[in-house]
């Protein structure tokens, strides 16, 4: 299990080592059912995330990474949305059988969300020390003090500066870095086992992000509990996630352990998105000049089924079988698998 | 093209440039306060130039692409277009000046009229400056489409119908139809998906090299800046703090906020970090450190730095660095 590696040391240092998964994902599949269509958001996905390990989930709009993350707990508005198939395992039990009130025990005391914008998910007017205080309530049977000077440890622990007198102020008083730090506070109020992460610092300024990653990286040391990390950006799963998984489409295309698939994408959209993005420090190379490899086209609808890779019309690498046949997982590393009957030729044309 | 130093009068001048805002804070809005967005910016652009201009929110990066586009005015000091102040122009003899600077925006959604459609959309700024007669200007439109790689058979759809990388195409052309000598595109590509951003990229950086169009890329990605600048101008809490040929500036960054900058950009070839995070938060901009404002976050800082405000100081060709301690 080499992309374990960073897990079993931070793990190593905690009481039950396991390499055992805290959570187990399979075959996965949402659909989303309106009047006139129904749309496929997630397509027969499956993943693992262990102890203290940080598994991302990478991919664009409309690549069901978000879906996949609100499925997990049942988040999603049912009607439209409808989990077709799959199951989600968090210690031998699957929470997509669980009664409502069941899985609200789970949400936030098992599993945590924080999201991208954190002013829509606090209460404007509501002190931000009484919100964190009541998440701790919520899930432990704490009094009202104890639950507040809980929440001043909270806010100490996500490094909020002067954190005792910020109890008593509002969201809006707020940076948006800091608010983000009240919300991971929220979400750690009762130790959560896994917490999802939904493009966590896309909304803020590249030196507040950060911050807020390396916070997320220290608590993730501190308290073992593992991570899903849905992003966008290759570059924050680069310096952040131990393993990782690329969806199109509504499916899983990609996963393996960071260094891995970093190092030799085996599926032509990873390869894709990885060159379309300018470095940092380009200007300095040789080939400063060169245009940014770009995907052609565009996403394709979900409301329709797609014959063969959905991939494929974007695709370089294409050939008959691809547009006619769908592709399944095959192994190409340790640990490693691609959805992509070309996986032999990435990077060695166009 | 990549001389960034032109020998002739530049196609902008900002000269000590200040804009500041009146706001009012509190419940009732009794206190008044104010926001000092830009103050004392001066920088060049050149023609056929492409400046990238990044910070981060607040730093007042987006009111000087609007100074310049005289979206609005600013308190004190010069705006020169071609030699010409327009910042007090009036709107009469600002007409004519106003076919050469156009802009792009951020969010393609909410800056095109959801009720035109998307040839009327290019079309607009030709009738609104009486350039050709309706079957010149259908010619135009359908030239500019193919130019920013639009379908023809679109010039009839609405934007709702239009994907976002469409729409900043759109946005793209629109910008381009009275033949402009500066775009100014702030954020252009902030608000898309890492492929449809790379395709935007690539258009602009076509589109310049055929057009001579110069730019003002105004941006908070410093890879993207990077990638599509000729120059680039570092602005931290209302002021230019570092500004270099590219090259220069990011092969040495010599301001400790432009150090800063890059080095919490996340890279992809760098591996897993284990670093620090970086200190301190932007102070506001309504109420501004004293001396260099960026003193509070400094890990160089000495007394000089919180008395007196450092000036724009050039220690190589092209380079200029505001800082007491790097270039004293």
């Amino acid at each position: 299990m080499t992309g374990a590696t960073e897990a079993t040391i931070s793990a190593s240092a905690m009481p039950d080592t396991a390499d055992a998964p805290i959570l187990r994902v399979s075959n996965l599949t949402v659909r989303f059912e309106m009047l006139a269509r129904t749309v496929q958001a997630v397509s027969d996905v499956s993943f693992e995330v262990k102890r203290g390990e940080t598994f991302a989930v990478v991919g664009e709009s409309g690549s069901g990474k978000s879906v996949t993350a609100l499925a997990l707990t049942r988040l999603l508005a049912v009607p439209p949305a409808r989990i077709a198939a799959g199951e989600v395992i968090l210690d031998d039990r699957d929470l997509l059988s669980l009664s409502e009130t069941e899985l609200r025990d789970i949400r936030g005391s098992d599993i945590a969300y924080i999201f991208q914008e954190p002013m829509t998910s606090l209460n404007p007017s509501m002190q931000i020390g009484r919100q964190i205080a009541e998440a701790v309530e919520r899930h432990r049977n704490a009094s009202q003090s104890a639950a507040m000077a809980r929440a001043r440890e909270l806010l100490e622990l996500v490094r909020m500066p002067d954190a005792e007198s910020r109890l008593a102020v509002y969201p809006h008083q707020l940076s948006g870095g800091m608010r983000q730090r009240v919300m991971i506070a929220i979400a750690l109020a009762c130790d959560p086992r896994l917490l999802v992460a939904d493009e966590p610092t896309t909304a803020l300024d590249v030196t507040i992000q950060a911050g807020i990653l390396a916070l997320l990286r220290d608590l993730q040391d501190q308290t073992g509990t593992g991570l899903i990390l849905i992003t966008h950006d290759l570059a924050v799963v680069a310096e952040t996630a131990d393993r990782m998984m690329v969806m199109y489409a509504g499916r899983k295309v990609e996963e393996g352990p960071v260094d891995a698939v970093l190092s030799s994408p085996r599926h032509p959209y990873t390869e894709g998105l990885m060159g379309a993005v300018p470095r940092l420090g380009s200007s300095l190379h040789a080939d400063a000049s060169k245009p940014l490899a770009e995907i052609p086209g565009l996403v394709p609808a979900l409301d329709r089924p797609i014959a063969g890779c959905a991939f494929a019309p974007r695709c370089s690498y294409a050939t008959g079988q691809c547009r006619s046949e769908r592709p399944a997982l095959t192994t190409v590393g340790q640990d490693h698998v691609s959805a992509c009957f070309e996986h032999a030729r990435i990077g060695t044309s166009p | 093209m990549t001389d960034a130093r032109p020998n002739t009068t530049p196609l902008v001048e900002l000269d000590d440039v200040v804009k500041h805002f009146d706001v009012r804070l509190g419940a009732f809005g009794g206190v008044r306060g104010v926001v000092r967005a830009v103050d004392g910016v001066t920088l060049t652009i050149g023609a056929r130039e492409t400046l990238g201009l990044v910070g981060e929110s607040g730093c007042g990066k987006s009111t000087v692409g609007k100074l310049i586009a005289r979206l609005d005015q600013p308190t004190s000091g010069a705006v020169r277009l071609n030699g010409t102040d327009i910042s007090h122009l009036p709107e009469r003899r600002l007409r004519p000046m106003r076919r050469d600077v156009q802009m792009v925006f951020q969010d393609p959604y909410s800056s095109l009229n959801p009720r035109m459609t998307a040839g009327r959309i290019v079309e607009e700024p030709l009738l609104e400056h009486g350039i050709g007669d309706r079957a010149g200007r259908r010619e135009s439109v359908r030239a500019l489409f193919e130019k920013v790689g639009l379908r023809a058979t679109l010039t009839t759809s609405y934007p709702n119908a239009l994907s976002g990388g469409q729409r900043q195409r759109l946005g793209i052309a629109r910008a381009l139809a009275l033949e402009p000598k500066l775009i100014i595109a702030d954020e252009p590509v902030s608000a898309l998906d890492v492929s449809v951003q790379a395709q935007v990229i690539n258009l602009m950086e076509r589109l310049r090299n055929e057009t001579h169009v110069a730019f003002l890329f105004v941006s908070h990605d410093l890879a993207v800046v990077e990638h599509i600048s000729d120059r680039v101008a570092v602005m931290y809490l209302g002021q230019i703090v570092e500004a270099a040929a590219k090259t220069d500036l990011f092969a040495r960054p010599t301001h400790p906020y432009s150090e800063l900058l890059m080095q919490a950009v996340p890279r992809i070839d760098r591996g897993r970090q284990r670093r620090s995070a970086p200190v301190g938060e932007v102070p506001s901009p309504l109420n501004p450190p004293p001396g260099c404002r960026y003193h509070t976050r400094c890990p160089l800082a000495e007394d000089i730095c919180r008395r007196e405000t450092p000036s724009l100081r050039t220690i190589a060709p092209g380079h200029a660095v505001a800082c007491h301690v790097r270039a004293p």
